[in-house]
């Protein structure tokens, strides 16, 4: 079985170029069973989304909701 | 290590940006939408100027970066329906600017000498993972807020700046071309004159600081049992 490092590697790579199928079952065996990379991976694809939002400059408009 | 705890408060994000005021002296002709408003203007080059030292880590060429895009954005200032388009259409121009500065000194940095970062990602792993390669107990990814609501706080942002940071340099500027600029694998390889796997990475390495760090911080939201 692969283990969270090889997985959360797999994950961040998803984000940049497509799997292997090899490589896409390996993540989608392991993603049902481990909360941690589940959570690792919605935690990357954010980081992702807040870098599309600071590129076209679209950021929370002010006052702001939470301060 | 690497991943500092260290939250310097000073400072703030983009999302800041002046309120927009109604402006009398303006020629009532060209203030389309406050496009003309100076403190539109006022916000909107401290915000390009904070995305361009964040990415360039050159407070100098940042400024050039910014005063090239400025510049353009005021010769080219009318035909957009408002703020938030005539702003989109100003980082695309800051973009270039940037891409551009940064292939004038790509060979002023080595990204393949990564020497003490080495030990720190040692360090990291031993902290994040068991001797099995699983996340470790205590430090397994948390659930964080939904990331509508995480992206729309002005403290999400400071933070993220913060650990931004706090990135080796070299883990930063990949991780801003391939997240901020959008540019492709290909263009990032090229431009840092590294193999594609090298560059994933150096990915990898930014975006697990990147997420250890704002975990850190505090981003965790009750539920942790993550989604599918
Ligand atoms: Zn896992």
């Amino acid at each position: 079985m692969a283990n969270c490092k090889t997985v959360s590697k797999l994950l961040s790579d998803a984000l940049d170029r497509p799997l292997s199928p090899h490589e896409w079952l390996v993540v989608h065996a392991h993603l049902p069973i481990c909360s941690g990379c589940r959570n690792f991976r919605r935690q990357v694809q954010m980081l992702k989304q807040a870098g599309d939002r600071l590129r076209g400059g679209r950021l929370p408009e002010a006052p702001p909701a939470d301060d | 290590m690497g991943v500092s705890l260290d939250v310097p408060e000073s400072g703030g994000w983009p999302c800041e940006s002046a309120h927009p005021h109604q402006d009398t002296h303006l020629n009532t002709s060209r203030a389309q939408d406050g496009i003309h408003d100076d403190a539109y203007l006022v916000g909107l080059r401290r915000d390009l100027f904070r995305f361009a030292r964040l990415q360039l880590r050159d407070e100098a060429a940042a400024e050039d970066a910014v005063q090239e895009a400025m510049t353009a954005a005021w010769l080219q200032a009318d035909g957009f329906a408002g703020q938030s388009e005539h702003k989109t259409w100003v980082f695309g121009i800051l973009r270039h600017k940037i891409i551009d500065a940064m292939r004038q000194r790509q060979r002023l940095v080595n990204l393949a000498d990564l020497g003490s970062e080495r030990d720190d990602d040692a360090q990291l792993d031993a902290l994040l993972f068991d001797a099995g390669g699983h996340w470790d107990k205590p430090v397994k990814p948390r659930a964080w807020p939904d990331p509508q609501t995480l992206l729309a706080q002005r403290q999400f942002w400071r933070l993220f700046e913060a650990c931004l940071e706090h990135l080796p340099e070299q883990y930063g500027r990949v991780f801003m071309a391939r997240e901020f600029l959008g540019l492709e694998m290909e263009e990032i390889c090229g431009e840092f004159e590294v193999t594609a796997n090298h560059c994933s990475v150096l990915l990898y390495r930014a975006r697990l600081r990147l997420r250890t760090c704002l975990s850190e911080k505090g981003f965790s939201a009750e539920d942790d049992h993550g989604q599918l």
